[in-house]
């Protein structure tokens, strides 16, 4: 038993000897690499858009809050466009949203490009706070249009409840 | 064949030395190939490691730089033989992780990319496929693990 004891606590000593030398690896390569990876400063790909966007002047992807998105539903030559997929969309959505899920921009742009253009605002969305889809639709149309796009970041969480919804 | 012969041929089969070391290379070769396109392009396996959902930001790009050079360095130990029960059991760590991350993908209905193997959107899904791909090689990392074990325990005994 003593044996096993030993053995155990050698075993631990060596896995975690492995993992640190592992690592001081990793971290020298990433240290020498360029451009290396700025170790405790994760940006979400969504905050990495808008702020990617910012270096275009004419079209900026800008998240707004409820108040702003509900104040815009109301408003004329706004449209929402949700980003999420279909099924989704059919089960609840703001209404006069149309649909474009950010997987499948190809087949839907194109559809609704004419609706887009004529729109002054346009605004997508998408489940809530922690989704990207409505980012990466935001940015898919920017390219797009050339034109800056409003990302109503609460999504349909956050709207459900203050607003109507059409199915 | 009564049910005594054929535990016996099993044992044959799963038990020996050539079997562990096939699923100690086995295991060590994918870990290996898990790693090179995590280390060619760390950030965007943190946009992958973020999917998950389960890590605060400041450790993201942390973790997704010393993660594939963990995955890497097991790999080449469980392939090459030195330091293969050190690195055994940091596999099984690993593996039970990547286990309970796609479990909590699966629960919390996230649809992502579990970043196995290539950083590519069109990547394997975080799923059910990736928990019984992990279960498999974790047995087979158990059976070379306990019988590297066995066979060396009379020696270490004697010494």
């Amino acid at each position: 038993m003593p044996n096993m004891k030993v053995f155990v606590k050698r075993l631990i000593v060596r896995s975690l000897c492995l993992v640190v030398i592992a690592s001081g690896v990793g971290l020298i390569v990433n240290a020498v690499r360029t451009p290396g990876v700025d170790l405790f400063g994760f940006q979400p790909p969504k905050e990495k858009i808008v702020e990617a966007s910012k270096k275009s002047e004419e079209a900026v992807v800008t998240v707004i809050k409820l108040a702003e998105a509900l104040r815009l539903r109301t408003g004329q030559g706004v449209i929402f466009i949700d980003a999420r997929k279909v099924a989704e969309y059919e089960a609840g959505h703001i209404p006069g949203a149309i649909n474009i899920p950010s997987e499948g921009f190809d087949e839907a742009f194109p559809s609704n490009k004419q609706a887009i253009l004529s729109a002054e605002k346009i605004v997508t969305y998408c489940s809530d706070v922690e989704c990207d889809e409505a980012y990466e639709l935001a940015e898919m149309l920017r390219e797009e249009l050339k034109r800056p796009i409003l990302v109503f970041a609460g999504g349909i969480k956050e709207y459900q409840g203050k607003g109507p919804i059409e199915k | 064949m009564s049910d005594r012969s054929a535990m016996q041929t099993l044992k044959l089969i799963f038990w020996n030395k050539i079997t562990a070391l096939i699923f100690r290379i086995i295991v060590g070769g994918v870990f290996v190939y898990a790693s090179i396109d995590k280390i060619i392009h760390p950030a965007q396996f943190a946009d992958m490691v973020y999917n998950y959902r389960m890590l605060p930001y400041f450790v993201i790009n942390f973790f997704a730089v010393i993660l594939p050079w963990i995955e890497l360095v097991i790999g080449l130990c469980l392939i090459l033989g030195p330091f293969s029960d050190a690195a055994s059991l940091v596999t099984g760590g690993l593996l039970a992780m990547f286990i309970v991350a796609s479990i909590a993908a699966l629960i919390r209905g996230l649809d992502i990319n579990c970043g196995c193997f290539t950083m590519s959107p069109e990547g394997k899904k975080a799923g059910w496929s990736v928990i019984i791909t992990n279960t498999v090689l974790i047995s087979m990392l158990a059976q070379s693990f306990f019988f590297d074990l066995r066979r060396k325990r009379p020696r270490e005994e004697g010494e």
